[in-house]
């Protein structure tokens, strides 16, 4: 089924090349949608849209509460909590960046049948709102992450100001890749939407995220270093914890793994697109 | 611009059918086929040439819908190919694209953005967009509050708003009230004088005659005629109404079995019938049925040989086998038109020695209401010779056609002259088309042939 080349570097370039376009083209309607995926989530609801900051804002102080209080744990002699507590929400806020698009995108076209079937549309916009609507948790969640690491004397102006965006795009990138192949897939296979949500609940333990990747046996963090996320976290713990570049080879890994899996992502979505009308 | 805004070449489209979804996994997995083909369309050929509107007829299930999801690009094809030449716009169904929950207003910016057009653009547009749907202070309600004429007056004033090449059109023109399809119609042709190409599917034959260069008529996933839509209209009633090939039985529902009933049985299941016939059919005098002398058991069937809405009974001594109308060349019709003059001829067949023989005729509109009713008693007429048994004989009677446009069914009957006693009775056996009347009202059901006095 699938004749794919995944790293055809030719074929790759051409479809990043295609995909930009496509985003500059239609990036009125990407922001229309955008905004719409966030305010329908929140429709008919008293507070309405204040619960895209509300609701991050609010899951936050537990984590904050829990990892402070409750699960306390220190880096070092000198840590106090605090900058374990940043160090955990440096992986914490990206994880749930992450599991909300790994969630929505299964659905995002299936859900959207009657725009695929009926009208010509640029499906391709889909899984890029899932994407761009889960910015404002992002955000939210990574402005907690950075007081705490900042009253924890963790990070840096340059980690704050210039690594942290970088690590940004990198998840985004990574959650598009993914988003457009789970958006794929779950018009044929409605189980995916059940299978991400188990997958994602491993992931969450599987990864060094409540934890430090030193922590567990040497065997089981060379199974860590398969995931392009584990090295994702390692860029926003750069960011947001030591405030300067010290997993050199996350950033690498993050960057080649992210480019990759947004063209490929792209290149899988394309080449199923059109037979999606057969099966919604 | 090109000379064709459509080329479709050796298009055939087959639906895979996995009786579950798991099968479709299996099958993927294993490559065992586990579905079952559809074959939707077979060897499409069809260009259409640039400023052009192209009419496509068929019946449910005829693959008209594949088709036009085909050219859109919102469904793939199996094999064959289909190039358009410019952009597309399509309303391939009512509503779609549109969030129940946002306001008309915002409805019409995301509309035009998923069709392409740019935020400005849609703001230039608004105001013509909302005065065609013709919803006012409407707009600013949420969608769903909309009744369902308002909805897709909105959705077809956004999608034949943008600067399409080519314009698809899903029965989209047969809601609405008969003014707004009206126009509906003047935007349609409006779009065909600024050299733009329409493919539109519709059911109503009327509709694709008076709007359309050319028609194509689907069955059964092909293209079985191609041409001027009056013609292919013809044929399309005929495929309809006519008297149905054998081959196209094996795919549709068993025919009905055509059995006999007590008569008492068929009067209490369907006593509008019997009123209707009585009321009109008949003189009042001297044919009116008397329930006393009806026959305790008579033939009751729903025939399936004139079209759907046939019924028929009597006592069959006497039978009406045929059923035609001739123009004045004397060639078979079905598509009248209007103040034009026409023979209807019906074959009688008496099984039994019959004198004092009567015959009537009823016309009445799709909705059943009798417009018009004549028999040779009312008139005065004496009756028909006598028949002997198994003698046939053709009753015809001329008339003009003063109907405006519309579907039209014709009753005939024959019945005994001095008290009415029906020999048969073929409700709606036969049905005709009035083509469009452009000088005459939509609505209007007679064409009274007005001539304005100087």
């Amino acid at each position: 089924m699938l004749h794919l080349r995944l790293f055809d570097p030719i074929a790759n370039l051409a479809a990043l090349a295609e995909a930009s376009t496509f985003v500059r083209r239609y990036r009125l309607l990407i922001a229309e949608m955008t905004r719409r995926e966030i305010t329908d989530r929140y429709a008919g609801q008293v507070l309405g849209a204040a619960w895209a900051i509300g609701g991050p804002l609010l899951t936050m102080a537990v984590y904050v509460f829990a990892f402070t209080v409750l699960f306390r744990g220190r880096l070092g002699p000198s840590d106090n909590g605090l900058r374990y507590t940043a160090y955990v929400l440096a992986a914490m806020v990206p994880w749930l960046a992450l599991q909300d698009v790994l969630n929505r995108s299964t659905v995002c076209v299936s859900g959207s049948a009657s725009l695929v079937k009926q009208i010509v549309f640029p499906t391709e916009v889909l899984p890029l709102k899932v994407v761009l609507a889960t910015i404002p948790a992002l955000v939210v969640g990574l402005a907690v992450a950075g007081v705490i690491a900042i009253a924890a004397g963790a990070t840096s102006l340059f980690g704050a100001l210039v690594l942290l965006p970088m690590a940004v795009a990198l998840l985004l990138l990574m959650c598009a890749g993914f988003a457009y192949v789970l958006a794929a897939v779950g018009v044929f296979l409605r189980d995916i939407k059940d299978i991400m949500g188990v997958l994602l609940m491993i992931g969450f333990f599987i990864h060094p995220i409540i934890y430090p990747p030193d922590r567990v046996p040497g065997w089981l963090g060379r199974i860590f270093a398969i995931s392009p996320f584990t090295h994702v976290i390692g860029c926003f713990r750069d960011a947001l914890v030591d405030g300067t570049v010290t997993r050199p080879w996350s950033w690498l890994i993050s960057l080649v793994s992210a480019l990759l899996l947004t063209v490929i992502g792209w290149r899988v979505f394309r080449m199923l697109r059109p037979s999606f009308g057969n099966a919604l | 611009m090109s000379e064709y805004a459509i080329r479709i070449r050796e298009l055939s489209k087959v639906f895979r059918v996995w009786r579950q979804p798991r099968d479709m996994l299996i099958e993927a997995l294993t490559g065992r086929r586990h579905h079952t083909d559809f074959q939707a369309l077979t060897d499409i050929n069809v260009d259409v040439a640039t400023g052009t509107v192209v009419g496509i007829m068929g019946r449910n299930g005829a693959g008209k819908s594949t088709l036009l999801r085909i050219v859109a690009g919102t469904l793939d094809a199996t094999s064959g190919r289909v190039d358009v030449a410019g952009k597309i716009s399509a309303i391939l169904e009512l509503g779609t694209g549109f969030h129940p929950d946002y306001t008309g207003r915002e409805n019409v910016f995301l509309g035009g953005l998923c069709l392409g057009l740019k935020r400005n653009e849609i703001g230039r547009r608004f105001d013509e967009i909302v005065d065609f749907a013709e919803l006012g202070e409407v707009i600013d309600r949420p969608f769903r509050t909309y009744s369902s004429g308002m909805q897709a007056r909105l959705t077809f004033a956004v999608a034949t708003s943008v600067d399409a090449d080519v314009l698809i059109i899903d029965e989209a023109l047969a809601v609405g009230d008969a003014r707004f399809q009206l126009k509906s119609f003047d935007r349609v042709r409006r779009f065909r004088q600024q050299g733009k190409s329409i493919l539109l599917v519709s059911h109503d034959i009327n509709q694709i005659v008076s709007v359309c260069d050319r028609a194509l008529m689907l069955e059964a996933g092909r293209v079985i005629a191609d041409g001027n839509p009056s013609e292919v209209g013809n044929q399309y009633h005929e495929l309809l109404f006519g008297p149905r090939p054998v081959a196209f039985e094996e795919s549709q529902a068993p025919p009905v079995v055509v059995e006999p009933r007590v008569m008492r049985q068929t009067r209490a299941a369907s006593p509008t019938l019997e009123a209707t016939s009585d009321s009109s059919m008949g003189p009042r005098a001297t044919i009116d049925c008397d329930l006393g002398a009806v026959p305790e058991i008579e033939d009751a069937a729903e025939a399936t040989s004139g079209g759907k809405r046939e019924y028929r009974y009597g006592d069959g001594r006497a039978r009406i086998a045929d059923v035609t109308l001739l123009d004045a060349t004397k060639r078979p019709v079905s598509r009248l038109r209007s103040l034009d003059r026409y023979l209807l001829r019906c074959r009688v067949e008496a099984l039994d020695p019959i004198d004092n023989l009567c015959f009537g005729f009823l016309v009445r509109d799709r909705r059943g209401l009798d417009l018009f009713g004549w028999d040779m008693v009312t008139a005065g007429l004496p009756p028909l010779p006598a028949f002997e048994a198994g003698e046939q004989r053709d009753i015809s009677v001329l008339f003009r056609a003063n109907m405006a446009a519309g579907e039209y069914f014709i009753t005939v009957a024959l019945a005994r002259w001095h008290d009415g006693h029906k020999y048969e009775v073929r409700f709606d056996a036969h049905e005709f088309v009035v083509e469009h009347t452009p000088q005459l009202f939509t609505a209007s059901v007679l064409n009274l042939d007005p001539q304005l006095q100087p």
